[in-house]
C-alpha cells in the first residue's frame, strides 16, 4: 500500500495553511483509497463504544493536527449578551443546564449555516461554549495523540440521543425525539444473524436495544460479559459497548453526558481500552470510540446533508469526538475525511460482506480506510493513567427527568435482565 | 479560565438570566432590552385546549394553522400553559394574577374576589373572580402609558358582555345561538375594566369590529386580544349548532381570520401576531409547568393534577422573526405577558415578575438583527 502517508502529510501541510490564513476549509486527499480484501485485512473483531454528548471542538479542539477551535470564539445569548468560549473549570457539570441538542434545538445552534445559536436554543447557558482540555481528559490526553482522531466526523442526525443511536444500529431514525415507541427497523444484528456471524450488545445499566423490544434480548449482555469475553479472546465479530447513562442529571453516569463527571467517562474508556488491548484478539480488533451527538456544545464546523431515507433527517449533526485504536490504526494521525456512525456499519458491511442497511451507510466512508494496512499489525499499546474516581452527586433538581428511566421500565417489562 | 461564577457574575454585570436555575440576586438592574424589537402592535389569539402535539404536530387537524402559518414564524415548542382550567390562563395573560380554586372551575359563579391580603408579586389572596379595582392589569398600564388595546370577543352580542356580579355565568355552555364565553374573555374579570362601562364597551367588543379596526395604522389598537368563540376556538366539538367545531373550526376560522391581520397595515409595519392555546387538553392529559412557579398565592396545585396547564406550543409571526424557525426555551403564559410589557416598555406585572418566567429573547426574534443587538452589550 502506497497510498497516503504523503498524502496525508500533505493534506495537513495545506490544511494548516489554509487555518493560518483564516480560511477554514479543510482540504482533504479526495483520492479513493485502496482496501485490502476484507479476509485478508486482518480484522476479525470491531468494538464500538458509544459515548454521551459531547462536540469536537468542547472536548478534542486542543488536539494538535486538528481543526478544533477553542478559545478565542464568542456567542451572542438569548439577551444580546456576548460571551467568549472558556475553559471548564469543574469535571462535572453541577449548577449548569444540560445544553439543548434536540432536533430544533440543533437548528437554532446552525442557524442556517451562521453556527451562532449555540447560547439561543432550550436554556443554554454557559456550559455550552465552554471547552475542556487535554489537562482535564486524562485517557484522551495520551489516547487522542497516539492513535488516529478524526476531525470531520459527524453525529448521523441533527437531533438527540436515540435517533443517533437508532443511526448506529440501523443506519436510519423511526424518530425526532426519545421515547419508547417499539421499533422495527432493521438491524446490523440482523445483517449479522443473517450470515451467520455474530453480535453483542453489551449494556452497562440500561439496553438500548430495549427499544426493539424483546427482539434483540438474545444478542444483549452485561458489561462485565464485555470484559469476561475481551480477557479470554471470544468476542464476537462485533461489540457495541455502552456506558452506565442513569443519573446523568445528577452526575453520576459515566457517559459523558451533562451533568456527568468527565473523570468517570474516561475511566470507562480506560477500561475498555484495556480489556481490548490485553486480550488475547487484540492483533485483529478494531476499537472505535465514538459520541451519539454533540450535546447542545458548540462547534464551528457546519454539518451537511447525507443521503438518506428521509429529507427530515438527512442533516449530520455537529461533529462529535471520534477515535480509532487497534494495531492496524495510524499512529498519531488525524482524519480529515468526513465520516459519520453510518461509518462504523460502512466498515463492518465491508469485512463482513453485508448488505448496506438504508442509502446513509450505503454512501458513507468507511472507516477502515483510515487504517493502515500496509504496515502490518503493531501491537504496542501505551499504558494511560487514568485515576479511579467517585464523582460526587449533583444536588437533586426534581424537574429534570432524564428518558434513561422510562428504557429501563421498559427492558424490564420486555424480559431483559438488568445489572444490580 | 473561566469558572461556574461567571454565570452569577453575568447576572451581575448584564442582568442576562443564563442560567434560570440560578436566583436572581437582589438589587439586579434590569435586563438590557437591546433584545426586544421595535414592535407597536401585539396580536394575540388563543384557540381551547390543545396539547401540542394536537395543534402543531405532523397529524393536526389545523393544517392551515400548523403548517402554512407555522411556516411564516417561530415555533415556540417549550411553551406551557400556567393553569387548568382555562380562565386562570386568560388571566395570566393579562395580568400575572395566579389561579384560585374558582377560577380553576372556570367562574361557574360571576363572583366578586374577596381579598384577605397582598403577597408577593403582587398577588391578591381570596377567593371568588372578579378582582378588585386596585389589581393592575396589562390593559391598565397600557391605557396610563397612553397606549392602546382592545378585546375582540367572538360572537359577544353586547361591548362588555359579561354576567351580572354575583350570578350564574350563562355563557358556560354555547347554545345554537351564542358561542360566546366569559370566561374566555379576561377583561371582564376585573373592576377596573367593568366598573367604568363606557371605558369597557370601548375596548372589549365583539369580534366584527376588528375588520374596521384593521384598515389603518391609526385605527389599529397596540394590543389586539382575540377570543374565537367556543365553536372557532376548537373547545367545543361539535359545536352547539352542530358544526364540526374542534381543530377543523379552528382551521376554517383562522383561515378567515389571520390573513386579515396579517395583510394589515399595522400588523405589516410594525406587528407581531401570538398564536396559542391556553392549556392542554385537561389536567388528566397534561398538568406540566416549565417554568416560573410551581405553587401559586391561592392554589398548591395550579394545574389542578399538576403544577401548570401542559405544554401547548405558541406561534410567532412577524418581520422581526424567521419563517419556518423554532425557538426551544420553555415558556408560558407569565412569559408572554412579561414579553409583551417588554414590548411596550411596562414594568412587569405578578407572575411575570417571577425570577423562572423568562421572557422572548432573540431566540423568539430572531431576525431582530438592530445595531444594539447584533454588536456586544458588555465589552
Amino acid at each position: 500500500m502506497t497510498i497516503s502517508r504523503r498524502r496525508l502529510l500533505g493534506t495537513a501541510t495545506v490544511s494548516g495553511v489554509a487555518t493560518a490564513t483564516g480560511a477554514t476549509r479543510w482540504l482533504p486527499a479526495t483520492a479513493a483509497v485502496d482496501l485490502p480484501s476484507p479476509e485478508d485485512s486482518g480484522i476479525e473483531h470491531v468494538v464500538l463504544v458509544m459515548m454521551e454528548n459531547r462536540s469536537f471542538d468542547h472536548y478534542l479542539g486542543w488536539l494538535p493536527g486538528a481543526d478544533g477551535k477553542q478559545a478565542g470564539l464568542s456567542y451572542v445569548d438569548r439577551h444580546g449578551v456576548r460571551h467568549d468560549t472558556h475553559h471548564l473549570t469543574a469535571p462535572d457539570g453541577c449548577g449548569f443546564e444540560d445544553p439543548d441538542h434536540s432536533w430544533e434545538g440543533g437548528r437554532i445552534q446552525l442557524n442556517g449555516g451562521k453556527l451562532d445559536g449555540f447560547l439561543k436554543s432550550g436554556n443554554n447557558d454557559l456550559m455550552a461554549i465552554g471547552y475542556y482540555t487535554d489537562e482535564d481528559l486524562s485517557f484522551y490526553s495520551g489516547a487522542a495523540r497516539d492513535w488516529t482522531v478524526f476531525d470531520r466526523y459527524f453525529s448521523a442526525v441533527m437531533a438527540e440521543t436515540y435517533p443517533n443511536r437508532f443511526y448506529q444500529h440501523a443506519a436510519q431514525t423511526d424518530r425526532l425525539h426519545n421515547n419508547t415507541d417499539k421499533s422495527t427497523l432493521p438491524t446490523i444484528w440482523d445483517r449479522l444473524a443473517a450470515k451467520g456471524l455474530t453480535g453483542t450488545y453489551y449494556y452497562s445499566d440500561i439496553p438500548f436495544t430495549a427499544l426493539w423490544y424483546e427482539k434483540h434480548l438474545d444478542i444483549s449482555q452485561h458489561f462485565a460479559q464485555f470484559l469476561l469475553d475481551a480477557a479470554t479472546g471470544t468476542l464476537p465479530q462485533v461489540s457495541f459497548v455502552d456506558p452506565r447513562f442513569l443519573n446523568e442529571e445528577s452526575g453520576m453516569s459515566n457517559d459523558d453526558h451533562p451533568l456527568a463527571d468527565i473523570r468517570a467517562g474516561q475511566l470507562f474508556l480506560n477500561q475498555v481500552y484495556d480489556a481490548v488491548r490485553n486480550g488475547p484478539g487484540w492483533e485483529k480488533t478494531v476499537l472505535v470510540i465514538n459520541y451519539d451527538e454533540w450535546g447542545g456544545f458548540y462547534d464551528h464546523v457546519r454539518p451537511r446533508r447525507a443521503p438518506d431515507v428521509s429529507k427530515k433527517t438527512a442533516l449530520r449533526g455537529f461533529r462529535t469526538p471520534a477515535l480509532m485504536i487497534s494495531p492496524l490504526a495510524r499512529r498519531g494521525h488525524v482524519s480529515h475525511h468526513v465520516y459519520d456512525h453510518t461509518s462504523v456499519l460502512r466498515m463492518i458491511e465491508w469485512r463482513w460482506g453485508l448488505k448496506p442497511l438504508t442509502p446513509r451507510d450505503k454512501a458513507a466512508r468507511n472507516m477502515a480506510e483510515a487504517l493502515d494496512f500496509g504496515s502490518g499489525p503493531d501491537l504496542s499499546a501505551p499504558t494511560y493513567d487514568v485515576p479511579v474516581i467517585v464523582p460526587a452527586a449533583c444536588a437533586p433538581d426534581e424537574t429534570k427527568s432524564a428518558d434513561w428511566a422510562d428504557l429501563k421500565r421498559l427492558a424490564r417489562d420486555v424480559g431483559f435482565r438488568l445489572p444490580r | 479560565m473561566i469558572a461556574r461564577p461567571l454565570v452569577a457574575l453575568a447576572i451581575v454585570l448584564t442582568g442576562a438570566l443564563l442560567s434560570p436555575a440560578s436566583s436572581a440576586l437582589p438589587d439586579t438592574p434590569a435586563r438590557p432590552t437591546a433584545y426586544v424589537p421595535p414592535v407597536k402592535h401585539v396580536f394575540v389569539i388563543n384557540i381551547e385546549n390543545k396539547g401540542y402535539d394536537e395543534t402543531w404536530g405532523g397529524d393536526s387537524a389545523a393544517p392551515y394553522l400548523a403548517r402554512t402559518l407555522r411556516a411564516k414564524g417561530v415555533l415556540l415548542n417549550h411553551y406551557y400553559g400556567t393553569a387548568h382550567n382555562s380562565q386562570p390562563n386568560y388571566i395570566a395573560q393579562v395580568s400575572g394574577q395566579g389561579p384560585n380554586p374558582e377560577m380553576q372551575a372556570d367562574c361557574q359563579l360571576f363572583t366578586d374576589f374577596t381579598r384577605t391580603s397582598t403577597v408577593d408579586p403582587d398577588q391578591a389572596v381570596g377567593s371568588g373572580c372578579v378582582f378588585p379595582a386596585d389589581v393592575p392589569t396589562l390593559p391598565g398600564q397600557l391605557t396610563a402609558a397612553g397606549r392602546t388595546w382592545k378585546g375582540y370577543m367572538d360572537d359577544m352580542t353586547k361591548p362588555c358582555q359579561h354576567p351580572d356580579v354575583g350570578a350564574v355565568d350563562p355563557t358556560q355552555r354555547a347554545t345554537a345561538e351564542q358561542n360566546y364565553a366569559a370566561r374566555h374573555n379576561p377583561f371582564v374579570y376585573f373592576h377596573s375594566i367593568i366598573d367604568d362601562p363606557a371605558y369597557c364597551k370601548r375596548h372589549v367588543v365583539p369580534l366584527g369590529g376588528l375588520v374596521h379596526d384593521l384598515k389603518r395604522v391609526r385605527t389599529t389598537p397596540n394590543l389586539t386580544y382575540i377570543a374565537p368563540d367556543l365553536c372557532h376556538d376548537g373547545h367545543d366539538a361539535p359545536c352547539a349548532d352542530g358544526r364540526p367545531g374542534g381543530l377543523a373550526s379552528v382551521n376554517a376560522w383562522m383561515k378567515r381570520w389571520v390573513p386579515r391581520i396579517l395583510a394589515s397595515p399595522a400588523f405589516r409595519k410594525n406587528g407581531a401576531l401570538i398564536i396559542t392555546a391556553d392549556e392542554s387538553d385537561g389536567p388528566q392529559a397534561d398538568a406540566d409547568a416549565c417554568c416560573g412557579p410551581a405553587t401559586s398565592a391561592n392554589s398548591p396545585m395550579p394545574g389542578i393534577l399538576g403544577p401548570g396547564g401542559g405544554k401547548i406550543g405558541a406561534l410567532v409571526i412577524s418581520k422581526f422573526v424567521q419563517p419556518g424557525s423554532w425557538s426551544t426555551t420553555p415558556y408560558n403564559h407569565y412569559s408572554l405577558l412579561g414579553s409583551m410589557e417588554e414590548i411596550f416598555g411596562l414594568p412587569k406585572l405578578g407572575y411575570a415578575r417571577d425570577e423562572g418566567v423568562d421572557t422572548f429573547g432573540l431566540d423568539v426574534w430572531n431576525d431582530y438583527s438592530s445595531s444594539s443587538s447584533a454588536s456586544p452589550i458588555t465589552r
